[in-house]
């Protein structure tokens, strides 16, 4: 099997992580609910995988980390809690649905909406990011990079634009965190949003929102939180106030071990390594008859992927060749992001989407250039 | 016998590691009926003035309402805070 589809999940998870997920199955009791070790062992992993992230994302501090099922969980509780009727919101045709959709559920519920272009090589025009902007924007929701062409956007000036408008900048990072170096810090972000199961190399069911100190998000979901039983509200600090239930403690003892391995490795030399082999692959597979590589270009820096369309070939058409004949698994079609696709010219025939990992091996490349070349050759 | 107890679970996780690192010893307690308190997991002290003392200046010499320090007395606990000493009023 060759997998390139990353940007979905990443498949291949350092043993420590599959390790820790198992140690946590056979060890931990409930988080919070007890003072016995089991409860503990629990407690104390969530807490340290908090700090870790917190660390890696240069977030204000660990108790300013929430985790959450996954960044659409966060997403949705970002928008959710932030956003009442008459307020106007800001997003770009970068978006992923777990932007799109819960905009679009508030919208219908009385909120404005904008959103702004995508050019067809996969730009953001930051002149027209800022004349979106109206005197009751309350907050910008964007993609740091694109999960079509893996275009990234400047989140710094993002953010500084929003703050000149008195907004709050909200980053989707979901391909992002763990892939490039992010200082919420520096980059003055005011709420993350970040996955567990890409290229923080978690388990599948982790994630979770960062919000720097001042912003102050109200929870969708309450519920039980080990304490102060007796109170009709759920608590207001953060991290608890968006962390009702029993956390899923298995799965961020893994995305623990995860965030350690990326730190370990450190996130710049991914970063290096994972555009190289990028690179390499682009250049191959804009050397074969027929393929157009779509985007990847125009953005302030570029994440490990890369789209394609092949002639005038249905792109799922070409992905089910790619896996029957070759092994080789990718993502055709729209990629839960439709506005991207008409920002390509690509709705009716979608793209073809590799995707790496710091995993993803030279052997690998090779590979999908070969099974490419050869589908490209059969017409 | 002393315990401290906190106003939210994060807080509370955050003390133990805080308290292992600078070797205070301690162990964890479900949070006595008789002390109002937020969390419901409390750390206790074994020990005397100077060892919780140590445990106070570990955790940031806290005066908040988020971690509270108490003294195991007749018929159940009373708050406790370090004596002043002029060092602690030059910092604070």
């Amino acid at each position: 099997m060759i997998y390139l589809d990353n940007a979905a999940t990443t498949k291949t998870k350092p043993p420590a992580v599959i390790e820790a997920v198992t140690a946590a199955l056979t060890q931990f009791g409930d988080a919070g609910r007890g003072a016995y070790g089991a409860s503990l062992d629990a407690g104390l992993t969530i807490h340290r995988t908090r700090k870790a992230i917190a660390q890696l994302l240069d977030a204000p501090s660990p108790s300013r980390v929430a985790f959450a099922a996954n960044v659409t969980e966060a997403l949705n509780a970002v928008i959710e809690g932030l956003l009442s009727a008459g307020d106007h919101a800001i997003t770009t045709a970068a978006s992923h649905n777990s932007v799109l959709r819960p905009l679009y559920r508030k919208q219908e519920r009385g909120i404005e909406l904008s959103i702004v272009p995508i050019a067809p090589d996969g730009s953001l025009d930051y002149d027209a990011f800022d004349a979106a902007f109206r005197p009751h924007t309350k907050l910008a929701v964007v993609t740091h990079a694109s999960n079509v062409t893996g275009d990234g956007y400047d989140a710094a000036r993002m953010a500084s634009i929003a703050h000149a408008h008195g907004a709050f900048l909200v980053l989707d990072a979901a391909q992002t965190a763990g892939a490039r170096p992010i200082s919420m810090t520096d980059e003055a972000i005011d709420v993350l949003c970040f996955t567990g199961h890409k290229s923080l190399y978690g388990p599948q069911g982790t994630g979770g929102l960062c919000v720097a100190e001042g912003v102050e998000i109200p929870p969708f979901k309450v519920g039980g939180t080990g304490f102060a039983s007796y109170d009709h509200q759920q608590p207001a600090r953060m991290p608890e106030s968006l962390e009702a239930g029993t956390q899923n403690a298995h799965g961020i003892a893994g995305l623990g071990a995860g965030v350690d391995y990326v730190a370990t490795r450190g996130v710049a030399a991914i970063e290096r390594e994972v555009s190289a082999m990028t690179a390499r692959l682009e250049e191959g597979l804009a050397a074969l008859p027929g393929v157009k590589i779509r985007g990847g270009h125009g953005g302030a820096f570029r994440c490990g992927i890369v789209a394609f369309t092949l002639g005038e070939r249905d792109s799922s058409q070409v992905v089910d060749e790619l896996a029957q004949d070759f092994g080789l698994c990718a993502r055709a079609g729209a990629h839960c992001a439709p506005l991207m696709h008409e920002a390509l010219g690509t709705v009716e025939q979608g793209v073809v989407r590799f995707s790496l990992s710091s995993f993803t091996t030279d052997e690998e490349i090779d590979a999908a250039l070969d099974a490419v070349s050869a589908i490209a050759r059969r017409g | 016998m002393f315990v401290i107890t906190f106003a939210s679970t994060e807080e509370a996780m955050d003390a133990s590691d805080t308290l292992a690192a600078a070797s205070v010893r301690f162990r964890t307690m479900p949070t006595p009926l008789a002390i109002s308190a937020g969390c419901g997991i409390a750390l206790r002290l074994d020990g005397d003035d100077a060892l919780v003392r140590r445990a106070w200046d570990a955790l940031g010499r806290p005066r908040s309402a988020g971690i509270t320090f108490h003294r195991a007395c007749e018929g159940g606990f009373e708050p406790w805070m370090p004596q002043e000493t002029s060092e602690d009023m030059a910092i604070g």
